[in-house]
């Protein structure tokens, strides 16, 4: 019998035991008084008649192929579901209180759905920290952390020993701190002096036309900026700086120029660059709050002081809210590091050791997309290398969210 | 910096010494202004920047894009040679070489023995032509040696020339097509044989390696069911889940490692949602790679963090005296929560999930992931086929070698944009207009499209009915929320919400035929509804990057109104700028 049609049994059936609890317990009753209303009888009966046969079913579907003796299985969840309905349905009596059993039930569903968060949590850390092990197996965690060669594709060949020079992670890192530092260079101070005028300066009007004008650009996917980043942005920047090289060949810089003319379209500036815009509205609203929350008194204060009012910004604002900015900053980085689209798009796959933003670089995250996508087995070191660089991400993403959240948190304290 | 400035007023008295005070006063009283503008724009420049930022996007984006949405096509006859079709093999016939010799005598050419002249012309045509007429021909064989009418799009390289994006003024061998070739192309323009017109493949066709035959409905179809699928998991749970941590959990360390867990959860990169789905959801439960089923789970749980956070927040709007009433007229706190508190607290929910799942139409990494990156040449029938989705596609055709293929990616980025500013148009114009009816409609229109699914939508027709269900639930539902004015009263306020009108249901410990109903209307704050729907609104939008307004969940308290009445002015017209003061302020005293 096909799982579908086993629901719709299991759901008829209910609907059956529903109906009979009501009519029986209105019988019973005569019009004399009831515990509950007639609907919480019949709830009662149907519930015990069908979540725990769902619940088998459930288990069946997913992790059917593990158990033993899975045939008996469907038969099984009929079973239950009688079993069920034949032990609740005695109990129902005009003075049984079926309200407050129903409203266990539903409890229990709630608690269960917010029990989904810290599965998914669960799911996360655990399937990451199991693949990573099973990578370090291959790999020792600390040429991992601390190697400075990354070219995972030779150790796909069965004949290479040293397979593990192969997977130092250091390039990468250095490339998404790269690209980290340039987006932040870009949507820090402008995130943060929009946020200033438009806390500060800005009319009723003109803020409510600009903001949410800005948090169109947090609203735009990211394979967007990535289209944009790598179609617009790369080829402007490499026309921008191969002109500017080409004047200075031949000339007292002529080291420079020919550098400058031989640069690439996949230069970290770029997926920095692009990647600084999305952040804008991120580290402006964010900050846009926190300068709000400040207290008026300590603004008032300071005017009365006979001070500007960006005096009072720089020397009075700014530094009550400065815990809270660097919390919004953090939250910045963390996006920053683990954005995947722009750097795919636009950065380049060659792992570089360097300072330089006009350079090539790769980041973590578009070697996990790398190793991820296309045709591989999974498991091979190669594939379980995407996981280890998972685990760093995620790892660092929430340690920076947690000094982010608790430093916000502190600061919030302070004022409330 | 201000001691100078004290003893200004005294400085009246010419004498030298006084007036050098006074010019070194006003010098630096002038820097300090300087200063002042300076920093004003410093703040205006950054916004400037901001928003020409999104200038140069969008315009940079509509203007790659618009030229894709019309296209050329070419209508030609053709007599089919019965000399060169083996009728037990049709498909072995060259269809495109005789196109395009027709079209060469057409033209009043003849061919070379190498047939270097109609190789030319075939280069010039979309394989689509001989496609077509090998299928007409399939079906009906007696089409053989008579003349027929075929018609299909021109190469990507012709209709680029068409479009101007290639000139003459080129030197020829930097341009795909030669002298002769542009030659032709001018002649069957001339003779009329070449029409433009809308890109109707755009939108009914699928993924081809041919740009000028490649659209978007496969990836559109594959982004509804998706999302279909990420809407009816992370919905219901992520909107339970915020009831029980809002209105029913005890405060014990439990819970509170739920609300951190949740919090960090919304700040998670969504890659790793990928390398979880690929290591649960695919390898563990043995889903389908590349399905909407799979990659609506992960977006779901993407999702979820966000959908549960807008609903607590929203919850946190409704005043408590609603809970105090309905506890006092014998409702349990089950009742209390669905009866009263979720229905006030849906039209923010609403917002929120629409903003939520808009938010997750336009996720792309997790889905790289889970193998929605492959190729796929048809539409998806089933949540559990291999299907793309629109963000997907883009980045599948952005890597694209041909130069027909980049025109198209921002045409798919407008389609893409455009549902997303449908969804999140619909979430605000529901927030604003405390239409709780129209959050109610879309899911309807979800609910419909769920079943239809449900009734097993095994061909493209139930795919379709799918799509069409959910597309016209959502602009139902924001037709009636540009339509519907908050009702009001005959004194002009606000009615109260049509859940406190509902008289005569009686709660627990009543006889059901015989007691007075107890009437559930109640006294409410007028006006709370639309400001709490705003103010959630307000609150919710800057969620969209995925990363939300975490610390009021963490520290397990949103934030007061802080000193609104310090000015000395009258509450109303107080700086109230915060969303989070506004909703304070909405809150009445109780009762």
């Amino acid at each position: 019998m096909s799982t579908g049609l086993l629901l719709l049994a299991l759901f008829a059936f209910s609907a059956l035991t529903y109906v009979l609890a009501r009519r029986k317990v209105l019988a019973a009753a005569g019009g004399g008084r009831l515990n509950s209303l007639p609907g919480y009888y019949g709830s009662y009966v149907a519930l015990w008649t069908g979540v725990p046969a769902l619940l088998l079913l459930v288990v069946l579907t997913f992790a059917g192929d593990q158990l033993p003796g899975r045939a008996y299985l469907p038969g099984l969840a009929l079973v239950l579901a009688v079993a069920g309905a034949l032990w609740a349905y005695p109990k129902v009596q005009p003075s049984f209180r079926a309200r407050t059993r129903v409203d266990g039930w539903v409890r229990a569903v709630l608690m269960a759905c917010s029990g989904v968060a810290i599965l998914t949590t669960l799911g996360i850390v655990l399937s990451l920290l199991y693949e990573s092990l099973r990578f370090f197996d291959a790999v020792s965690p600390l040429s991992f952390l601390f190697g400075t060669h990354w070219s995972p594709q030779i150790a796909l060949r069965a004949d290479q020993a040293g397979a593990s020079g192969a997977f130092g992670a250091v390039p990468l890192f250095a490339g998404t701190f790269l690209i980290m530092l340039i987006a932040m260079s870009v949507a820090g101070p402008v995130g943060l002096f929009s946020a200033i005028y438009l806390s500060e300066y800005a009319g009723r009007t003109t803020r409510a036309w600009v903001k949410p004008a800005m948090e169109i650009l947090a609203g735009v996917p990211s394979v967007v900026y990535g289209f944009f980043a790598a179609l617009t942005v790369g080829p402007a920047l490499r026309g921008t700086f191969n002109a500017v090289g080409a004047q200075l060949v031949g000339g007292p810089l002529n080291g420079l120029g020919l550098y400058l003319s031989q640069v690439q379209n996949q230069m970290a500036l770029v997926a920095g660059l692009v990647m600084g815009i999305m952040l804008i509205p991120f580290v402006s609203s964010l900050s846009d709050d926190i300068i709000n929350s400040v207290p008026q008194s300590l603004r008032d204060g300071s005017y009365a002081m006979g001070a500007t009012k960006s005096e009072t910004v720089r020397k009075v604002v700014l530094p009550a809210a400065l815990p809270g900015v660097a919390g919004a900053f953090l939250l910045g980085v963390s996006a920053a590091i683990g954005e995947t689209m722009i750097v795919t798009m636009a950065a380049g796959l060659q792992p570089n050791l360097t300072a330089n933003p006009l350079d090539t670089v790769t980041t973590v995250t578009v070697q996990i997309v790398t190793l991820l996508t296309g045709d591989q087995e999974f498991d091979s070191p190669k594939t379980l290398a995407a996981f280890g660089l998972g685990l760093t991400l995620f790892v660092v993403t929430l340690i920076l969210n947690i000094i982010a959240l608790a430093v916000v948190q502190k600061y919030r304290e302070q004022y409330d | 910096m201000t001691e100078a400035l004290a003893p200004l007023a005294g400085l009246r008295a010419a004498s030298p010494a006084a007036s050098a005070v006074r010019v070194a006063a006003e010098r630096r009283l002038k820097r300090r202004y300087a200063a002042e503008q300076r920093f004003k724009w410093y703040g205006r420049l950054a916004i400037i920047l901001a928003l020409s930022f999104l200038a140069v996007l969008l315009t940079r984006i509509v203007g790659q894009g618009y030229t894709a949405f019309w296209t050329h096509s070419v209508t030609t006859q053709v007599r089919i040679d019965p000399a060169r079709v083996d009728r037990s093999y049709i498909e072995g016939t060259n269809f495109d070489q005789m196109i395009a010799e027709a079209v060469l005598v057409r033209l009043g050419g003849r061919d070379d023995p190498e047939g270097l002249a109609s190789g030319q012309i075939r280069r010039l045509l979309s394989p689509d032509l001989g496609l077509n007429l090998l299928v007409r021909v399939r079906e009906n064989p007696s089409l053989i040696g008579r003349t027929v009418t075929v018609g299909g799009a021109v190469s990507d390289e012709a209709d680029f020339y068409f479009k101007g994006g290639i000139t003459r003024e080129q030197p020829e061998g930097d341009r795909p097509l030669s002298n002769q070739q542009l030659d032709t192309l001018d002649r069957l323009q001339a003779e009329g044989l070449v029409r433009s017109g809308f890109n109707t493949t755009l939108f009914t066709r699928t993924d081809s390696t041919q740009p000028e035959i490649a659209g978007l409905l496969g990836a559109v179809i594959g982004s509804a069911l998706t999302i279909l699928v990420a809407a009816l998991l992370a919905v219901p749970v992520g909107v339970l889940a915020a009831l029980y941590l809002e209105e029913f959990s005890p405060r014990n360390r439990l819970t509170q490692f739920i609300e951190v867990n949740i919090n960090n959860l919304a700040a998670v990169p969504s890659i790793v949602y990928g390398l979880l789905g690929v290591a649960v959801i695919l390898n563990t439960f043995g889903l389908p790679r590349a399905s909407p089923l799979a990659g609506g789970m992960v977006l779901s749980l993407m999702a979820m963090p966000t959908v549960i956070i807008a609903t607590r927040s929203s919850l946190k709007a409704v005043p408590p005296s609603i809970r105090e009433a309905a506890l006092g007229v014998g409702a349990s706190r089950t009742q209390m929560v669905f009866h009263h508190v979720l229905p006030l607290a849906m039209p923010g929910v609403m917002t929120g999930t629409i903003i939520a799942l808009a938010h997750a139409i336009g996720e792309t990494a997790p889905l790289l992931l889970i193998g929605m990156v492959s190729f796929v040449p048809g539409v998806p029938t089933d949540p559990a086929s291999a299907a793309t989705v629109l963000p997907v596609q883009i980045f599948i055709w952005e890597s694209a070698a041909e130069r027909g293929f980049h025109e198209r990616t921002a045409a798919a980025i407008m389609v893409l944009l455009f549902f997303m500013i449908l969804m999140n148009a619909t979430a605000i114009t529901d927030g604003r207009n405390s239409a709780k009816a129209s959050g109610w409609e879309t899911t309807i229109g979800t609910a419909c499209c769920a079943s239809t699914m449900a009734a097993g939508c095994s061909d493209s027709a139930g795919v379709a009915t799918a799509v069409t269900a959910m597309v016209s639930g959502i602009a139902y539902a924001s037709i009636c929320a540009t339509k519907r004015k908050p009702p009001t009263t005959a004194s002009g306020r606000p009615a109260p919400h049509p859940a406190m009108n509902t008289a005569g249901v009686t709660y627990a410990s009543a006889a059901p035929n015989t007691s007075t109903p107890v009437s559930r209307s109640m006294p409410r704050n007028p006006g709370a509804h639309g400001t709490v729907a705003s103010a959630v609104t307000a609150a919710t939008v800057p969620c969209m990057p995925g990363m939300p307004r975490c610390w009021e969940w963490l520290s397990g308290k949103a934030p007061r109104a802080i000193s609104v009445v310090t000015t000395g002015m009258p509450v109303s017209s107080a700086r109230i700028r915060s969303s989070a003061a506004a909703r304070a302020l909405s809150t009445p005293p109780p009762t």
